[in-house]
């Protein structure tokens, strides 16, 4: 894997600031050999020293900034407020992690007495009650797919006024203000951009894409139901380099697939530096 | 601290420029996580550097070397200064050694009147 002074330096200098990969020596270095050329190399190491893989350190400060926001600048309060989980089928998901996790944060700032609910479709009810302040919360904004859906859903299916904001822990920067423009009031934490179309530009960024699309070219097309093509550059190419893996938390599938999907194209079973927990994957 | 840690620190001391992390590769064969693991380590003390793949000692570092490696080497104490002539080769760890009685010192081992033998090792 290593040839000559450059690529000891690349994968010293990789290890020292992303310190995570030390223990995960193996994958890496499959990965590595996955990309096979220079330029691939080049691209992986690249999105590598970029990425955004949570410490406790780090979460604990973000959890801190979105109740800082709940508490002091939402222009709610703790009476007329729901804080609504987004998880809306069986499957326990990161929201529900965050809502649990945030609620400490929140009841040091003074509310302890705000209402929490952990599933979506379960919030209406609170809602038609009269908690007319409603805040969504999830871990991360990628696409903004789902958040649109449970935005329009709420405003379909609740009469009279009430507000909506939304709170994330990280997300997609393009997306946010996207997100922002079509009405939605939103707060991330932590905004990333793009970790392809976000840091190359003219001719490198076609060549970034392209390798990026041949890469995905060695993986499987499809797994179970799963096809490879919904989650090519991450899901709604979201582009996302960032995981909550080392709090406990899983891998969006915002991220590129190339770091979490499990099988190549000969459905050979990979050792990936991140693992997606999803139904069917 | 492991041997490696002190050659590796050693190293540094005695190259005032610094040295690039591929040197220590040159010399001892270290893997990059090996080494990165050293950086962050003795980067987080406060005892390197490291910028554009080159390794420096700070003045912290330099005053670490020469407190708890250099001049533990230049001890004055009696076991640490035995003269050439009475070196032998190191023992491996567990190789059978059988000493010769009447060379150990009497410190060690002491011969009782009845001519037992009295060892620090007791029965247990």
């Amino acid at each position: 894997m290593i040839k000559g002074k450059d690529d000891y330096h690349r994968l010293t200098n990789l290890y020292v600031k992303q310190d995570w990969l030390l223990s995960k020596r193996d994958e890496l270095t499959e990965l590595i050999n996955f990309c096979g050329d220079k330029e691939s190399k080049d691209l992986i190491f690249s999105m590598l020293e970029r990425f955004q893989y949570l410490k406790p350190d780090t979460y604990n400060y973000l959890l801190n900034e979105v109740s800082d926001y709940i508490v002091n600048y939402s222009g709610f309060v703790q009476e007329n407020a729901l804080l609504l989980s987004i998880t809306a089928d069986k499957e326990t998901d990161s929201s529900q992690k965050i809502l649990y996790e945030i609620r400490q944060y929140i009841n040091k700032r003074g509310w302890n007495s705000l209402e929490t609910v952990n599933f979506f479709t379960d919030g209406l009810r609170v809602i038609r009650k009269g908690k007319r302040q409603v805040l969504l919360i999830d871990e991360f904004v990628g696409s903004g797919k789902t958040l649109r859906n449970r935005v329009n859903y709420l405003r379909k299916n609740i009469e009279g006024d009430f507000s909506i904001k939304c709170c994330f822990i990280a997300g997609i920067k393009n997306e946010v203000e996207k997100l922002r423009h079509e009405g939605i009031d939103i707060f991330c934490a932590m905004e990333l951009i793009k970790g392809v179309s976000g840091y190359f530009v003219g001719q490198e960024l076609v060549k970034a894409e392209n390798i990026m699309l041949d890469l995905e070219l060695k993986l499987a097309q499809k797994i179970n139901d799963k096809e490879l093509f919904t989650y090519s550059f991450g899901y709604g190419s979201a582009e996302a380099l960032y995981s909550l893996e080392g709090c406990n938390g899983n891998t969006p599938n915002s991220v590129f697939p190339i770091f979490w999907w499990a099988f190549d194209r000969n459905d050979k079973v990979r050792r990936t530096l991140l693992t997606r927990i999803e139904n069917g994957l | 601290m492991t041997r490696f840690e002190r050659k590796f620190l050693i190293d540094l001391y005695e190259s005032s420029a610094g040295l690039y992390a591929f040197t220590f590769f040159s010399r001892y064969k270290i893997r990059p996580d090996e080494l990165a693991l050293l950086i962050n380590k003795y980067y987080s003390k406060g005892l390197i550097n490291y910028h554009e793949d080159k390794l420096l000692l700070t003045e912290n570092g330099r005053n670490f070397v020469v407190k708890k490696i250099v001049s533990f080497k230049k001890s004055s104490g009696n076991f640490s200064n035995i003269p050439e002539e009475f070196m032998v080769p190191r023992m491996e760890i567990n190789l059978p050694y059988l000493p010769n009685i009447t060379d150990v010192s009497q410190e060690i081992l002491k011969i009782t009147e009845e001519g037992d033998l009295e060892t620090s090792i007791k029965e247990v």
